[in-house]
Parts: C-alpha cells; structure tokens; sequence
C-alpha cells in the first residue's frame, strides 16, 4: 500500500510535474492535446492504439538526441541504429516511421507542459536550407555517382523551459551516420514492454545508490515482494558488471536477470526512480514478467518509490489484473492518478484522460475501461 | 473481463433484483434493448455512474435511465439520487423524475421513481402486486401472517418486502429458498410479467428514446 505519510502537505502544483502534453503528427498521432496528467498515469488501449507511441513522443520531448528516435525505432524491431547506407533513401528510411502518415513532409512537435524541469518540447523536421550533397562513392578503387546524392537532413531541436534550444542534425559521412549537437535532457527514463533491463546501466545505478547509502531501502521493497531475495549486489561477468542476489534457497549468488524477468524488471524501475528523484518513468505493458498475485504489492512498492522520489510514472497496460491491482492502491489517493484511454478512429489515434475517482469507481464497479 | 457498456440505453438500478426484473421485463415485453446495472445499494448510485464515465463505449450511449424507489417519502428519495448524480460529476441532473438532462460530452440522464406517480413503496410493492393479481385469495393469507408476526406494525416499505419474499416461497415449489433475483428463473411464474401493474413501467422504457429528444 501507499505510505500517505511520505505526500507531506505539499500540494499537487507544487510537487515537479508534467502537467500536460501536445505531439503533432508523430506515429499515429496527428494532433493530441493532453491536460490534467497526474503523478501516476495508467494508460490503456487496444493494439495499435498508440500507447506505446505515446511513451515514446514523451521520451522523445525529454531527451537531447537524435539517438533516442533511433534507439525507439529499434525497440519496435525496425533494425540496428547506425545502420545506415550512403544514399538519400537509406538516410531517410530511417526517420519515416517516426511521422505521423511517414508523411515526412510535416513537422513532428511533441511538448511538455508542467514545472520548470518539466517542461521542455522537441521539434523534428527535414531541414532544406542545411541540404547537402554527398561526394563520390568510391567503388573498386574508383569514384561513382550516386543515384541520390543530395540530402536533406532532418533537424532535432529540444527548447527548454528556459527558452533554450539545443539543435542536433543527424548527417551521413564515410565513416556513416554521425549525430553531433546532442543537448542536455531532462530526467526521463521508458522501459520499453519488450526488451530486458540494460544490465551495466542497472549496475552503474546500484552501484551509485549503494555509494550513497541508499540500496537499504530498494533491498527491503524487494524482500517484501519478492522474500527469497536477501540481498543485492554487483559481481562481474566477463567483464560486464551485473547485479545479483542473494537468495535464500541458493548459497551461490545469481543474475537477476537469470532468477526472474519480473525481479530484474522491477528493479530496473526502482533504481531509475531511487537514483534519479524528480524523474519521469515511462513503463510500457507495466504487468509484463509479473505473477498476478505479486501486482498489488508491485504496485505498492512503485508508488511509494514514486512518492518518496518525487517521480512521475506514465504506465501503460492490457491487464484486468493489473488495474484491479492498481484500484487497492488508489483508495484515498484519487487526485494522484489518471487513466489515459487511447484509441485509434480512421487511422488516427487519438486519447482521453479520465480523473483517478472516475477509473476507481470503475475498477470497483468492474467496467471495463481498457 | 469488466463490464463493457454493449447497448446504447442503459438502467442503473438499486440491486440485483431490480436488475432481473428489468432485466427480465425487457426481454418478455420486447423493449427496446437496456443494459441494466446494479448500483449496489441505495448509495451506490453515483459510484456506478462515475465509473461508467470512464467505461469502454460511455461515448456511444444515448441515455442513462437511474431507476431509485420512492420508499416512504418520494421527493426526498428524488432528492438523494440527484445529490448523487451530482457528484458523479459532468452529468445533467434532472429536476424531476422523467425529465431528461444531458450535458456535454456526457449521454442524457433522466430518473425514474418507482412506484411511479410519487406513490410511497419500492419495485418490491409492484411485485407484490402482480403476484396478488394471478393468487388473489393469497393477499388475506399473506396479510394474516404478518398481523401474526406483528410485520403488519413495520412500515409500508418494510411490509412490501416481507410480504414478497412470503409469497415468493409459498409460490416456488421447486425451491421456496429462491430470491427475488432469481424469481424469474424458475419454472413456477412467481411474478408475471405481463400483468397490468407493469404497464405503466413498460411504456416509460419503450418511451424512453423520445424523452431524450
């Protein structure tokens, strides 16, 4: 359950928030318009439906790079970042998915209305004026024309709170693609549905939290879950430094991506929230690697994370359970949620935000709401 | 799996039983289809209608029809119902029973007292009443037995409910246990449905389209 002592008196406003979001044709979003977002916001949706792609404009709007945008295409399955061919064609295959229609035409904008930290927008577009052409291949020792030559690159541009805009243009060179500008980004984390926590990040995080005396409180959220697990701490793999636990049942330590999916993802989560207060986690298909019965305490543990952390989730879910999970948790703690139902009309997704009273009753009333 | 808001019309009523009878009235009568949900008590009818506000399909309905009883005082019956809908948040509320009120992005609400006419009593006096209609010789029975048991110095409400569980059990050989929602589930016709008594409460449901207009 939630520890209501850790909301103190601050109010709502005061606490760093992202308050409201707009993304224009990123995806399947033409055009949407977001008000009302609140400290834990449960997204739901059929297939397709843009959940994920909401996610992900938001990360989007928080990061610095045009990195990100390659390494979201790749999360969908849409091949390597960096692989890239010298022409026209290959540059700009690697952005079309990100457009709304791959209507490239357009202007992708997505920002984030909230406190100062949190607000912050990004803008992608082809930008004509920093055209370019590339020089000869070279083939067999030998110059050769190329059948497109002449590049448009596509230009990133992050605006913070402060007005400040970081630009970045993503450009191909002989050596390949070649992001230089890259800006600072806000606190933003998206644990994407279907890939496994990355183990260094995960250890680099422990490790800082553990230098700061705080890995105490993540152990003991997880023992309460999860009660095998005694212990946590980095051993080497390889090379690779990676987390393991100590475990009731085992005298030899072991992975924790090897003890359970769900065990290595929660921790992923925690320690992003723990190491990184007032940050924004993005968590796609939240229930993922989760038995059903250990939801309601998972949710427990999240949110008071969230809470002591100052965090704001946006998570996404199909799961009945999970929302049942979630309505235990919500008593009494309405204004600190929302339900975000997106839906796709005519080939356009659109979305709604309902109050966090609202998705109670419904969780209690047993209406469906996904 | 929740419950997915499937028709266009639906009946938020007080219970269980409310919702066979509904249920069960539509279907022998042929009115226009209702989906009809229990409210889980006479307070429960504000936290169904919140909740349905965030429901899959609330953008498709066309009215909401919250069926409450008059119990011994109507208009203050009324007056909690409106209270409740009220706080639901964004809906119209009605200024009176029968009166359909919509606001926007929200379907049309109206209220539905039964019995109607502000008449004092609850669905079960109504029930009461067509189960008297086909076993009249049962009334001085029923009556005789609560004067027995001192039931008779309850209130109108109270008696109403008694009384139909009474005959209830008498009427249903097969399993005098049965409960008023599962009354019409059995083979005996403890309740029918087609009798006069229900006319009035038919007609407002095959009605009810054009009370939204």
């Amino acid at each position: 359950m939630i520890d209501r002592r850790l909301d103190g008196n601050r109010s709502l406003r005061e606490k760093p928030m992202i308050e409201s979001f707009e993304v224009s044709n990123f995806r399947g979003f033409e055009r949407l318009e977001l008000h009302g977002l609140r400290r834990i916001n449960v997204i739901v949706g059929a297939n397709s439906s843009g959940k994920t792609a909401f996610l992900e404009s938001m990360f989007l709007a928080g990061g610095g790079s045009p990195e990100i945008a390659l390494r979201l295409q790749a999360q969908r399955g849409l091949g390597q970042p960096f692989q890239v061919t010298w022409d026209r064609a290959s540059y700009e295959s690697l952005w079309r998915y990100l457009f709304h229609g791959f209507d490239q035409t357009k202007v992708i904008s997505a920002s984030l209305v909230g406190s100062a930290a949190d607000t912050r927008s990004v803008t992608v577009a082809y930008s004509e004026q920093d055209s370019f052409t590339l020089p000869l291949a070279v083939e067999h020792g030998a110059k050769v024309g190329l059948e497109s030559p002449f590049i448009v690159p596509v230009s990133f541009e992050w605006r913070d709170s402060r007005g400040q805009v970081s630009r970045a243009q993503p450009k191909i060179t002989e050596e390949g693609l070649k992001i230089a500008g890259a800006g600072e980004t806000m606190p933003i984390f998206f644990f994407p549905g279907t890939m496994a926590p990355n183990a260094k990040e995960n250890a680099s995080r422990f490790s800082e939290l553990d230098t700061q005396g705080k890995s105490g409180s993540l152990v003991a959220g997880l023992r309460e879950i999860f009660p095998y697990v005694e212990d946590i701490s980095i051993q080497v793999i390889s090379g690779m430094p990676t987390l393991h636990a100590t475990l009731s049942y085992s005298t030899r330590k072991m992975p924790l991506g090897l003890i359970s999916g769900g065990i290595n993802k929660l921790v992923a989560i925690l320690l992003a929230v723990a190491g990184r207060p007032q940050s924004v986690a993005l968590v796609d298909e939240i229930e993922n690697g989760f038995y059903y019965e250990l939801l309601p305490s998972i949710w427990g543990a999240l949110l008071n994370f969230c809470k002591k952390n100052d965090t704001q989730i946006f998570a996404s879910t199909h799961s009945e359970e999970c929302l049942k999970a979630l309505g235990k948790c919500i008593v009494g703690s309405e204004e600190e949620f929302v339900l975000i139902r997106t839906e796709r009309a005519n080939g356009r997704c659109s979305a709604r935000v309902f109050r966090g009273r609202q998705l109670h009753s419904a969780i209690e009333q047993n209406i469906e709401v996904r | 799996m929740g419950i997915e808001i499937t028709e266009p019309r639906v009946i938020v009523c007080e219970g269980e039983g409310d919702v066979a009878f509904f249920t069960h009235l539509i279907r022998k009568r042929d009115l226009p289809p209702f989906q009809v949900l229990p409210a889980e008590g006479k307070s429960g009818y504000g936290r169904v209608l919140t909740g349905l506000s965030a429901g899959t399909g609330f953008d498709r309905l066309s009215g909401i029809l919250v069926v409450g009883d008059n119990d011994l005082n109507p208009p203050a019956a009324f007056h909690d119902i409106q209270e409740q809908i009220r706080a639901a948040g964004g809906y119209g509320i009605p200024n009176r029973p029968g009166e359909a009120v919509k606001s926007q992005g929200f379907p049309a609400v109206v209220v539905m007292m039964v019995p109607l006419h502000q008449r004092v009593g609850c669905l079960e006096t109504l029930l009461t009443e067509a189960a008297y209609e086909i076993t009249p010789d049962l009334k001085t029975c029923v009556d005789a037995y609560a004067a027995c048991t001192h039931a008779d110095a309850w209130n109108e409400v109270q008696q109403s409910k008694m009384k139909l569980q009474c005959l209830i059990s008498a009427l249903c050989r097969s399993d005098p246990q049965t409960a008023v929602r599962y009354a019409w589930n059995r083979k005996e016709d403890i309740i029918p449905l087609d009798r006069p008594c229900f006319d009035q409460l038919a007609d407002f449901l095959r009605g009810f389209d054009n009370l939204l207009l």
